[in-house]
């Protein structure tokens, strides 16, 4: 179905009432006197609670299971494992089993499962299984991986055939232009290679489900999935391998936290379905703060390698890109990350001649998945941060290196990217003027000329980035004051217009709306946190000229909303907010035909607004919107109440084959600007300044959009700078906030965000997705701000003191 | 988690008399900061809990003169007290600093001084900050009280020369006399809710030609199996005139002598390496060489306004507002 048109006009005509105003979220009261219900808060009649038990070994035969002292103990209902459950296969490749037979793989296999009456009983039963293990080789490093004679992961492939190494068949290799001819035409080349690690969600909601089955086997799971329509379809086919017949609803409780986490579906769901079902009983499963740090699946580590080269002018001639992926044991959305990264790889900066290749590798680690960015922090950190190196080589300052190669509006990227709306430069521009850039870079030159002349100057500006003279040659470093400061920016591409990675990107909306003007909005999509919610009622009650107060959002749960393809690629204020803007619009042109018909007036002159039906021929005619309604109902004859539905699928391009084409409506633009104090003597980072521009096409709600820049900008500072997954040989040795560096409220940055506002022009009311992007320049302009102020290039995650330190003392000869 | 019995005594024999008479079974609690920590990770089962809490009396900060002095801290005073005290962040700024840089908020209200001396941790902050002032523990054991330095109380990780049944009664610091100056820096990964990754406290006394080094101290935490001072180092200053190369030398020893291990939480030669900075930094921050001549006065937090000397009007230990933490987090 096309869109209603009008629209455009329409809109401008209108002075909006309630979109682009930052209303306050509108669950925050329920959420700020506990009213929320969160899977925590969940109990139902008769419920039981399962426990999982894992591997204690990351890699090792399943000798034998003893089950028999924990089905004795009281209380306790069930006791599966592989060995006395139908297998149910899941994942991006289908190499996952809810329960492991014969093998693990990685310390979080699940291995047997219990329901008991209460969390205890359950507790105690894990404990009383006992398993025999016969180690085997495993292998950690994904680089050690792809060697010959590696210890195979998988022996076999998801089809039964023996695999020959550790590599997934992915077919992962873009490329545009001609790289070769492009490096030939090089004045200046610049390479590098960049490690980043593994870092979690944390969401502080803990991961869970209650799985519940009626006597006619229809499954009713209570979630915390992102993705309710996709994860319905992977429970269904898990209750065809469980040979039960019913049909799934997901219902969504209130989430603590996402942020990609739930993208996927995981064991502990299909353990809760097989302990369910066993038992006739609703089963919960909810993970400790532990199991939420080593059995969920955190951001894919990569290993990457970059070339990029500039003629003597610093235009790009080509950027050449190849990474390594530690895929982990099994294989979920983590394994697809390439696809995204290919994006900024290929239309990040104007350079028409691009490879990029990613090779994704099984060990014997946690398996990784979609996390806040989807590859495109790991892969904007080795661009941006190498972009400096080249212009640094090319002799040319960073800021105007990247204005020189920015991308421009109505321009058709090498991926095929049809750019319309561009706020790559307003983003440069405002950063730079925000930080006075210019002023910053020509204070720091006057007093480098001051040391060379011998005056003396300040040595805390000791320029390092103009002609690659390390401020060490300058000055022996007893005589460099401790704390030296120095700025650094990144730039970012993000899909802002949804992306279509399934075959369908789209979202539907049922809206209704009663006799007293209420309205009920049902939406495929669902919010964990972001205000998607709030987003929905800002644009139904704009289209319709109601209050927000008039306006309820329905979500999260499949029986009664319509399909959705999950809260993923910053796409749901602009997918689902289509799709309920263009149903609003149908129930709006119902209004307001029915008016015309009931105030007997021509249609053209009505509007909706302020709650009341206009009439612009005839000011005595105007009213309200649910006399309308009334009168439209209770009719004597032809009575009609008002109800519209929507599928709105944005007409984008499913990547395949070459992945060329238009794969997302829209495309979001940022640049971050940061000023950092580094102590020389510590290695200790201090964000002095931070700001974040973003290119959000319109700002629906100011106050959620800020939200969502500040809360990205500070996972992605915590990222650049502390946080990190520490395995020794496959077990996680810090599954706690005590030893996971997560930045708590102290360490918060005054990340000052700036909103430029370029309309999308198929977004709702102009709007672009905005809720990654706050996170991906992060690293690489941090990277390139301490190398400014000490001349050390980092290129791995995190940029801890030691290691700074380290760098530092190596350079000054300590 | 298994449960236990919770036995709540009045006084602090009975106390005692509940611990002796359970032996090993039981075990004393304050604020739980620690204990509860150990209960749920399974490391300790108590079938008895013997609360302190109900006991009168071992919740008080007292100075002995409100011009200085002295100073008694009942084992059950939680750190919040401590941070608030604005006379003992005048009179002993790094005790006020290693019990402001503890934790949380949350957590210093209600984990207490004795818990963390008798928790034994080697990142023990305030156990750390106490030992700059040759603070002496008080012990109420079944026989009566005894007296110890807390400078030989910990043994080990966790170990103590506490007895079985015998408790923490309170702490007393001597006065450590005019012309002293004292600070505490938590070297810490972030700055919130963070244990140390190694602290450094320093304690400078200098006779009345506000030159010479009259009694030295530096203590570190997380660079040897418990709290402890660098005594060679702290030594090589005393009777001398206070300068930055005496104290730099003493710093390298400070570190050259320390017990620092290399794990994953933290790197050995990077331990080594921040006393070595570090020792330098606190003196510096502590005031002392302002108050020798050898610094311009400084302005920010830990400069001499809140140092070691007494200032004229100062404070009362129950006035709120002193200045907060002295971590050092890096984000
Ligand atoms: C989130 C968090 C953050 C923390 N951060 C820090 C930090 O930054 N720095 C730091 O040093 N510590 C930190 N701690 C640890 C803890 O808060 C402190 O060690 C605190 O001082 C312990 O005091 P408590 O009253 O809670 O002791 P409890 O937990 O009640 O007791 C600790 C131990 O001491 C014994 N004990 C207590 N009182 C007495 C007594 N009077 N006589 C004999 N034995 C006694 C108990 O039997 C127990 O073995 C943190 C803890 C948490 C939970």
């Amino acid at each position: 179905m096309n869109p209603p048109v009008i629209t455009e006009q329409e809109r401008a005509q209108k002075e909006l009432a309630v979109v682009g105003k930052g209303i306050p979220k509108a669950d925050a009261g329920v959420k700020v006197t506990g009213q929320a219900q969160y899977m925590h808060d969940l109990e139902l009649p008769n419920m039981l609670y399962g426990k999982i038990l894992y591997s204690d070994r990351a890699s090792a035969r399943i000798v034998s299971i003893d089950t028999s002292e924990a089905e004795r103990i009281p209380g306790v209902k069930a006791v599966l494992t592989a060995y006395n459950t139908p297998e149910i296969r899941f994942g991006f490749l289908k190499d996952n089993m809810a329960l492991k037979k014969d093998r693990v793989r990685q310390y979080r296999d699940e291995v047997a499962a219990v329901a008991a009456t209460t969390p205890e009983l359950a507790e105690a039963a894990i404990k009383a299984i006992v398993v025999h293990y016969e180690d085997l080789p495993a292998v950690f490093d994904p680089e050690e991986a792809m060697q010959e004679g590696a210890p195979l992961v998988h022996e076999l492939n998801p089809k039964g055939e023996p695999n020959k190494d550790n590599r997934l068949r992915l077919p992962w290799k873009f490329s545009a232009g001609d790289v070769e001819a492009g490096e030939a035409a090089s004045a200046f080349i610049a390479e590098g290679e960049y490690e980043t690690g593994w870092v979690t969600h944390c969401c502080l909601g803990t991961a869970g489900c209650v799985a519940a089955f009626d006597p006619d086997d229809n499954l009713t799971m209570y979630s915390i999935t992102q993705i309710p329509s996709l994860a319905k379809a992977d429970f269904q086919e898990a209750m065809k391998a469980m040979g039960v017949r019913g049909k799934v609803r997901v219902v969504l409780t209130t989430l603590g936290g996402g942020f990609g986490s739930k993208l996927d579906t995981y064991a502990f769901e299909y353990i809760a379905m097989l302990l369910a079902h066993r038992t006739k009983k609703p089963v919960k499963i909810l993970f400790d703060r532990e199991e939420e740090f080593f059995a969920t699946s955190p951001r894919q580590p990569t290993r990457i390698k970059i070339r990029q080269g500039c003629d003597a002018e610093g235009r790009l001639t080509f950027r050449d890109i190849s990474m390594v992926l530690d895929n982990g044991a099994y294989t979920s959305w983590g394994a697809t990350t390439p696809t995204v990264m290919m994006m900024p790889s290929s239309s990040l900066y104007q350079v028409e001649n691009v490879r990029f290749r990613a090779t994704c590798v099984y060990t014997n680690n946690t398996y990784a998945q979609a996390m806040r960015g989807y590859g495109t922090p790991q892969v904007t950190f080795a661009i941006e941060s190498n972009l400096d190196e080249l212009a640094e080589k090319a002799g040319i300052e960073g800021y105007e290196f990247r204005l020189k190669n920015a991308n421009l509006p109505d321009t058709v990227t090498p991926q095929g990217f049809k750019v319309d709306s561009c706020g790559h430069v307003p983003c440069l521009e405002a950063v730079a003027e925000r930080m006075d850039w210019a002023g910053y870079r020509a204070a720091k030159a006057a007093r480098l000329a001051g040391d060379a002349t011998g005056a003396g100057g300040d040595a805390t500006l000791v320029e390092s980035d103009t002609a690659g003279v390390p401020p060490v040659a300058q000055a022996a470093w007893t005589e460099l004051p401790d704390k030296v400061r120095g700025i650094g920016m990144a730039c970012l591409l993000h899909v802002g217009g949804g992306a279509k990675i399934y075959k369908s990107d789209g979202c539907g909306t049922l809206i209704k709306v009663d006799d007293l003007g209420y309205v009920d909005v049902y939406s495929g999509s669902m919010d964990m946190g972001q205000g998607l919610d709030t987003i929905l009622r800002q644009i139904v009650a704009e289209t319709l000229g109601l209050g927000v107060d008039r306006i309820n959002v329905v979500i999260g749960d499949t029986d009664v909303c319509p399909w959705d393809a999950g809260a993923h690629a910053s796409r749901s204020t602009f997918v689902a907010g289509n799709s309920a803007l263009y149903a609003a619009q149908q129930v709006r042109e119902q209004i307001l035909n029915s008016a015309a018909d009931i105030l007997d007036t021509p249609r053209d002159g009505l509007d909706l607004t302020g709650g009341m039906v206009v009439c612009a021929d005839d000011p005595e005619k105007t009213t309200k919107i649910e006399k309308v309604l009334r009168k439209a109902h209770f009719a004597s004859a032809g009575n009609t109440m008002f109800m519209a539905a929507y599928f709105y699928e944005p007409p984008t391009d499913l990547l395949a084959g070459d992945f060329k084409g238009n794969y997302s409506m829209a495309y979001a633009w940022g640049c971050h600007g940061v000023e950092v104090e580094v102590d020389r003597r510590t290695g200790q980072i201090d964000i002095v300044r931070y700001i974040a521009a973003h290119d959000v096409g319109k700002a629906i709600n100011p106050l959620l959009l800020r939200g969502q820049i500040l809360g990205g900008g500070l996972q992605g500072i915590g990222w650049a700078l502390a946080e990190e997954m520490i395995f020794d040989e496959g077990k996680l040795l810090n599954p706690n906030f005590r030893d996971y560096k997560m930045l708590t409220a102290l360490d918060s940055v005054d990340v000052e965000p700036i909103l430029v506002e370029d309309p999308a022009a198929a977004g709702p009311y102009g709007a672009k997705g905005i809720g990654e992007p706050g996170l991906v320049p992060t690293a690489p302009a941090i990277a390139n701000a301490i190398y400014d102020a000490v001349g050390i290039r980092l290129r791995k995650l995190p940029m801890k003191p030691e290691m700074v330190l380290a760098a530092i003392m190596e350079a000054e000869g300590r | 988690m298994a449960g236990f019995e919770y036995v709540r005594p009045t006084t602090l024999e009975g106390a005692v008399a509940e611990l002796s008479m359970r032996g090993d079974t039981a075990v004393a609690v304050a604020g739980a900061t620690d204990l509860w920590v150990n209960i749920r990770s399974g490391k300790m089962k108590p079938e008895a809990v013997v609360s302190l809490r109900g006991i009168a009396g071992l919740d008080v900060l007292t100075p002995e003169r409100a011009d200085g002095g002295g100073l008694t801290i009942g084992a059950m005073t939680p750190h919040g007290k401590v941070e608030d005290s604005a006379w003992t962040a005048a009179h002993f700024p790094a005790l006020q600093q290693g019990c402001a840089g503890l934790g949380s908020r949350q957590v210093r209200n209600v984990g207490t001084v004795g818990g963390n001396i008798c928790n034994a941790a080697p990142c023990a902050d305030s156990a750390t900050a106490l030992m700059l002032f040759d603070a002496t523990l008080v012990i109420q054991g079944p026989g009566g009280l005894r007296e110890l330095p807390l400078g030989e109380f910990f043994v080990g990780p966790g170990m103590t020369r506490l007895l079985k049944g015998e408790l923490l009664k309170e702490i007393r610091v001597p006065d450590p006399g005019a012309n002293t100056f004292s600070r505490y820096i938590k070297h810490t990964r972030r700055r919130g809710v963070e244990l140390a990754m190694m602290s450094v406290g320093v304690r400078l006394t200098l006779e009345d030609d506000m030159t010479t080094v009259k009694a030295a101290r530096i203590s570190l935490g997380v660079c040897a199996p418990t709290p402890t001072c660098a005594d060679r180092a702290q030594d090589m200053l005393v009777g001398k005139p206070l300068t930055r190369e005496a104290v730099e030398a003493a710093a390298l020893v400070a570190a050259e002598d320390s017990q620092v291990r290399d794990s994953w939480r933290g790197k050995a030669w990077y331990r080594r390496e921040m006393i070595r900075v570090l020792v330098p930094r606190a003196v510096e921050q502590s005031g002392a060489y302002v108050a020798a001549g050898l610094a311009p006065a400084l302005d920010d937090a830990g400069s001499a306004a809140s140092s070691g000397a007494s200032a004229p009007g100062a404070p009362t230990p129950d006035d709120p507002g002193a200045s907060s933490g002295a971590t050092e987090g890096g984000a």
